[in-house]
């Protein structure tokens, strides 16, 4: 007997099948807008504790729009290196139980998930050849071998 | 083996009703003589004498359920109460039945986690299956489009290419026939 399954019965058939494009891209969206709403939450932080600092010169701080994206590009990779190396999913993945696993369905290593994470974020158009592709991979996920898969389950198989 | 001997056990009941049918159309109006002998009164007859024998051991025997009830509800206790100090059931369990197999066995037939998601957090776990499951057929959806439409784009480039060789004039054909005839022959 192969144990209880969390999954509900009607997903049970796409259980560790490569997910599409649909479910891929909102998942990532959800991702892009976790980030945008951490930062923000990071930059009324700040402004915050600069007003407690000294409430009589308060100003809002001011970046340039540079800085902005290349730290929300740099805080989308370093928050999808963590967690695609820590538990194979990030929080939009989460959210519509995905996984991304490596070439024989295991962990994804800190390193590849870094290079994956970077790509994703520089070249995120990538994502659209999971679409066409017939195995369902994006460009990422060619170049650094891995898939991502349809996990309901909250942990990894085999933890 | 044992068709046979339920054949021979069929015949015999067979031939013993047969026989005994008679004879219990004479045993009847004998043993109604009997019981119920004309001329004599009613609570002289044997059959009223063993009506009252019935009556007094069905109450008898009633009296002694009721009895053996009120024995068995306080020695049965008291003697498992007994048993139970001296057997330990959870080792004996532990050690004669897979626990976990059955558990897990009863759990999947059930489908807990079905249960579990039905009773907590509904709404929102529902929402979010939708969602899931949505987004699923939206994947398969796809796929499906893109596959037509290579099938498309395949059929399109191969279709010049599909057409069948035809054989040179001079070029010899061989038919081979898959039914009795002999080959067709050729030309």
């Amino acid at each position: 007997m192969e144990g209880i399954s969390p999954v509900p019965r009607e997903a049970r058939p796409y259980q560790g099948q490569r997910a599409g494009l649909v479910t891929r891209l909102i998942a990532n969206t959800v991702d892009a807008l976790s980030v945008c709403a951490a930062l923000l939450a990071t930059y009324a932080g700040f402004n915050a504790l600069l007003f407690l600092i000294n409430p009589r010169d308060f100003e809002f701080a001011t970046a340039s729009a540079l800085l902005s994206v290349t730290t929300a590009l740099f805080a989308l990779i370093v928050y999808m290196t963590a967690a695609w190396s820590i538990t194979g999913r990030t929080y939009g993945d989460h959210v519509m139980g995905l996984r991304v696993v490596g070439r024989r369905g295991d962990r994804v290593w800190p390193p590849t998930a870094l290079v994956r994470a970077a790509l994703c974020v520089g070249f995120p158009i990538g994502l659209l050849w999971c679409g066409v592709s017939p195995s369902r991979r994006s460009v990422q996920d060619f170049l650094v071998r891995t898939s991502v898969i349809y996990d309901w389950r909250p942990r990894r198989a085999g933890r | 083996m044992m068709d046979i001997a339920l054949g021979i056990l069929v015949q015999a009941r067979n031939r013993a009703v047969f026989l005994g049918h008679p004879l219990l159309l004479f045993m009847r109006p004998t043993a109604r003589l009997v019981l119920r002998p004309p001329l004599v009164p009613r609570r002289l007859q044997a059959g009223t004498w063993l009506r009252t024998a019935a009556d007094r051991g069905s109450a008898y025997r009633g009296e002694t359920w009721h009895e053996l009830d009120v024995v068995l509800d306080r020695l049965l206790p008291a003697l498992l109460t007994e048993m139970m100090r001296h057997v330990n059931v959870t080792d004996l369990l532990q050690e004669n039945v897979d626990v976990v197999s059955l558990a897990e066995e009863v759990i999947a037939k059930i489908d807990l986690p079905e249960i579990i998601r039905d009773s907590t957090g509904a709404v929102a776990s529902d929402t979010l299956l939708g969602v899931r499951m949505h987004s699923i057929s939206g994947d398969d959806a796809i796929a499906r489009a893109v596959d037509r439409l290579r099938l498309r784009l395949t059929r399109g480039a191969v279709a010049p290419g599909v057409a069948a060789p035809v054989p040179a004039p001079d070029e010899t054909v061989v038919v081979v026939s898959t039914g009795t005839d002999p080959p067709a022959g050729t030309r």
